[in-house]
């Protein structure tokens, strides 16, 4: 533990000074452009246009920042070769796998928690009230975007690109988001390779449809425990395969 | 009591092809050791397997056969890792974070006590001559700079073995001086610094033995007051052409 709180300090560091503003930036002028917009054309229904592009912008933002950061996490430590001065000292490589996750995540967290004040700040000034409900839709955002990172960090450590490992992701992305559809699909097909491989992507892609509380805010039907469990268990099984992945790497 | 020994290390690099996998044979069988309290240097020329063994040594690399021991520790180990200072032929260093964040990191990494880290990070900042820069980013610092920060961050946790990588690449006269004169001071106070590199006169002039190696192998290993002063280098080449010959 006593390593892992310094490399989570300054991949944290890492990220503010370089990456994760300029998105953020990016994000704050998007969302005062959408919100002039709708001021002109939506009338009545500004509102809620600007709530839900709003939540859809901050989770598309937070997607890809988040891909960004895992991806380049480790990759880009190897390539420079920054890495070597951390693991030829006592440290633990499954501390350094540790350190940098849990780091990448709070500087997610922390580029989500900004983007939120950002879009709260917009809606509390045209005159909404806030609801329960938004924090719940962002907490369903937060957990989709730990299980991508995880998935990002354990294909950047599978493969030595990272472009590759950024097309992985997105169609992981993708595919988490229809794993109803995929389901249905693998039943009805008669096809046994295309039954099986449709199965097996059911399975290994992460269920994103447990976290999109935004969806369901209206029929308030949704429960917060499921999504957590199998957010931290998806998320535990990917780090220790990254662990094993990144015990076997040499430099 | 040895500072390290290396016994029978050979390293394979296996570069993945689609078809054929082809290999490289990086160190064949090395072995030698080195004594607690001296100053060896690792010559070769490009490419003979130096960066290669000191990898292995530090556990950033594995080796395909042999294995290397630290203070009786065999590799990796995280007892041996925390005796040994590393600086690499080019300090690769995190350019977002100033001097004194970058020490702290790695004191932090090294198990230096919190107390006394702040205090040992103005030390070695002294030493290296950076003192007034200690809160600029690194990404400000010229070539020179950087090295004195490596040098800096090798010597921050007082280690016991210091594995220094080319250390003498890149440095202006002034820059050569002020590292030979760590090196020896180091050494007076029974440290072990081991050093790679191929500008054998800065090796004889410090050093108290040398191995040469090439293409992996262990040609020699030279005791400088055994030999003629200003003749290491003749050795040194009569050594590769030698080598060069018979391979």
């Amino acid at each position: 533990m006593n390593n892992i709180i310094p490399i989570i300090k300054y991949t944290v560091k890492e990220n503010i000074r370089h990456k994760i503003f300029y998105v953020l930036v990016l994000f704050a002028v998007a969302i005062i452009g959408a919100d002039i917009l709708f001021g002109v054309l939506a009338g009545d229904e500004q509102v809620r246009l600007l709530l839900d592009v709003g939540l859809g912008a901050i989770e598309v933002f937070g997607l890809l920042v988040s891909i960004f950061v895992a991806v380049t996490l480790i990759l880009e430590e190897v390539e420079s070769k920054t890495i070597y001065l951390l693991l030829s000292r006592p440290l633990r490589r499954i501390d350094y796998i540790l350190g940098r996750y849990f780091g990448m995540i709070l500087t997610v967290i922390i580029g989500l928690v900004i983007m939120v004040v950002l879009h709260l700040t917009f809606l509390i000034i045209i005159g909404w009230d806030v609801q329960l409900v938004y924090f719940i839709a962002v907490f369903g955002i937060i957990l989709k975007i730990i299980l991508i990172s995880t998935v990002a960090l354990f294909f950047s450590l599978f493969s030595t690109s990272a472009v590759a490992s950024i097309v992985f992701t997105i169609f992981f992305w993708i595919l988490g988001h229809f794993g109803t559809e995929l389901k249905f699909l693998s039943s009805k097909i008669t096809n046994i390779f295309l039954k099986i491989l449709l199965k097996i992507f059911f399975y290994i892609t992460p269920n994103f449809q447990f976290m999109n509380f935004r969806d369901r805010l209206d029929m308030g039907s949704f429960s917060l425990t499921m999504p957590v469990i199998y957010t931290v268990v998806y998320s535990g099984v990917c780090i220790i395969l990254c662990s094993i992945l990144f015990s076997r790497k040499e430099f | 009591m040895n500072a390290f020994e290396i016994k029978n290390l050979t390293k394979i690099y296996i570069k993945k092809r689609l078809i054929k996998n082809k290999k490289f044979l990086a160190v064949d069988n090395l072995s030698f050791e080195v004594k607690q309290g001296e100053i060896f240097g690792f010559l070769g020329p490009n490419g003979s397997g130096k960066t290669t063994t000191i990898k292995l040594l530090l556990g950033l690399l594995f080796p395909t056969q042999g294995s290397c021991s630290i203070f009786g520790e065999k590799v990796p180990s995280l007892t041996a890792s925390s005796k040994v200072g590393y600086l690499p032929e080019i300090p690769y260093l995190y350019k977002y974070l100033t001097a004194r964040e970058i020490l702290r990191l790695y004191g932090s990494i090294s198990h230096v006590n919190k107390n006394i880290l702040e205090n040992r990070i103005e030390e070695v900042l002294e030493i290296v001559k950076l003192k007034a820069e200690k809160d600029t980013r690194l990404g400000e610092f010229s070539k020179g700079m950087l090295q004195r920060v490596g040098v800096a961050q090798a010597l921050l946790h007082k280690p016991k073995l210091l594995i220094l990588d080319e250390p003498f690449t890149g440095l202006d006269p002034i820059g050569l001086k002020d590292m030979r004169e760590v090196m020896l001071k180091l050494e007076s106070e029974g440290d072990t610094i081991f050093f790679s590199s191929h500008i054998i006169s800065d090796a004889e002039k410090i050093c108290d033995r040398t191995a040469i190696i090439y293409k992996g192998k262990l040609l020699k290993i030279v005791n400088i007051k055994e030999i003629n002063p200003g003749t290491l280098e003749d050795i040194f080449v009569s050594e590769i052409t030698k080598a060069e010959a018979s391979s």
